[in-house]
């Protein structure tokens, strides 16, 4: 748990240092974002309807543009190695350095994204399922990104190879996060949409950290 | 200065070991013993593996054949045991750029998995950066990055030190620093294994040397 804790704190420290690298995620969502309604069209109708799609696509976009920082600088400066020498269960290092990627990237579009949605005439009934669905969801996205980035590790431009595979696997939750958004705005039963979703974040969040440790192995 | 408390004499076993990059074999049939108190420096051209070596000997990368025995375990298989008595500075120096050399050496010294409570300022005095320890680290030249890393060879107690170029862009009066911290090391019953492309005095009754 010393262990956990202390590789949290370190990653945290990081990411508020490269502030500006961190927040490109965060500017790339809301740029793209407000574009719609000038792009497409200022109908509000049109707008209400495909919004939770536009906000849905752009948070995976801004998440997976974020994947490349997780273990790359530590990769290329050594730091990495160092970690991986470290007695004691690199399961829970690595899941300490995901929770910080969570926290850097996905709690800040948790909490900008219904402020966004507003901007696309999104009803307000369907902003809590919105929010429900991001909270659910983004931590698979930093899982399975995080699994993406270890296998590609050792290539020079692994950005793009670790981004193809990441995102057949994304479907699935961006799938089922706007299906329970359009059912919440239809007055339909949303539960079993969290459900399969809660489930799919709960095999991740199982199997993934022990495959990022042995992605990174080989990639080392 | 490190405690003594751990006298108990260790060994670093080879067993024809083999590596493979790419097509072609870098090297096979590494054999060695290396007991405490003994220091093995690691010889080759350039791109003949020692850093390869080096990193199957840490148990970071695993051999195409042979193993790797620390008090006759295999240390892929008792990695815990092994990894408590390593120290490895790898020729990337695991210095973070965006955080102050404070800061730094806080993470290295918590990093180790003897902790041990020696002054920051004090540490800083050693290796020379007192002046500059709330300067970040991608600030300081390559030699005084070097030294950060190296702030970890004067706390360490761990047994086996495994330095993969640890002389790079380093300046003589720091290489005699390093050699009288080696020198004590090795008196300690500690071992050592390096590369280096640079003369570095070690004691010649306790040195052997692995040409690849």
């Amino acid at each position: 748990m010393h262990l956990f804790l202390f590789i949290l704190q370190r990653d945290l420290k990081l990411a508020i240092r490269n502030r500006r690298e961190m927040a490109n995620p965060l500017v790339f969502f809301v740029i793209v974002v407000s574009l719609f309604p000038l792009g497409v069209s200022p109908d509000q109708e049109l707008l209400s309807e495909i919004a939770p799609g536009i906000i849905w696509v752009t948070a995976l976009l801004a998440t997976l543009m974020s994947m490349d920082s997780m273990f790359r600088s530590d990769y290329e400066d050594g730091s990495l190695e160092q970690l991986l020498l470290l007695p004691g269960s690199k399961v829970l290092l690595i899941g300490a350095k995901i929770l910080a990627h969570w926290l850097s990237v996905g709690v800040p579009l948790i909490i900008i994204a219904p402020v966004m949605s507003l901007l696309l005439y999104m009803p307000v009934e369907t902003i809590p399922s919105l929010i429900i669905t991001l909270i659910i969801s983004t931590p698979i996205l930093s899982l399975l990104g995080s699994l993406g980035v270890a296998l590609t590790l050792s290539l020079k431009s692994g950005g793009i190879l670790s981004s193809l595979l990441i995102l057949p696997f994304y479907i699935p939750v961006l799938i089922f996060s706007t299906m329970a958004i359009a059912a919440a705005a239809d007055y339909q039963p949303v539960s079993g949409y969290y459900a399969l979703l809660g489930a799919f974040l709960i095999m991740s969040l199982i199997l993934i950290p022990f495959a990022v440790v042995a992605a990174l192995k080989v990639s080392n | 200065m490190p405690p003594t408390k751990n006298t108990q004499v260790h060994t670093l076993t080879a067993h024809n070991l083999g590596c493979e990059r790419g097509r072609g074999i870098l090297f096979d049939e590494v054999n060695f013993s290396l007991p405490g108190g003994q220091a093995m420096v690691v010889t080759g051209a350039n791109g003949a593996g020692k850093t390869s070596l080096l990193k199957i000997l840490t148990g970071l990368s695993r051999p195409m054949q042979g193993r790797v025995e620390w008090d006759t375990q295999d240390i892929q298989q008792h990695a815990e045991t092994f990894q408590q008595q390593l120290l490895y500075i790898g020729h990337r120096a695991a210095v973070k750029a965006e955080l102050t050399v404070r800061e730094n050496l806080q993470l290295l010294t918590r990093l180790l998995p003897n902790d041990k409570n020696m002054n920051l300022v004090e540490l800083a005095e050693i290796i020379g950066l007192r002046k500059r320890l709330s300067v970040p680290c991608g600030r300081l030249s390559a030699g005084q990055q070097r030294r950060v890393a190296l702030a970890r060879l004067f706390i360490s107690n761990q047994k086996c030190w495994v330095l993969d170029e640890p002389l790079t862009a380093l300046d003589v009066s720091f290489i005699e620093v390093i050699e009288k911290r080696i020198a004590q090391h090795l008196n300690d019953t500690g071992m050592l294994i390096l590369t280096t492309h640079r003369g570095i005095q070690i004691d010649a009754a306790k040195t052997i040397t692995l040409e690849l």
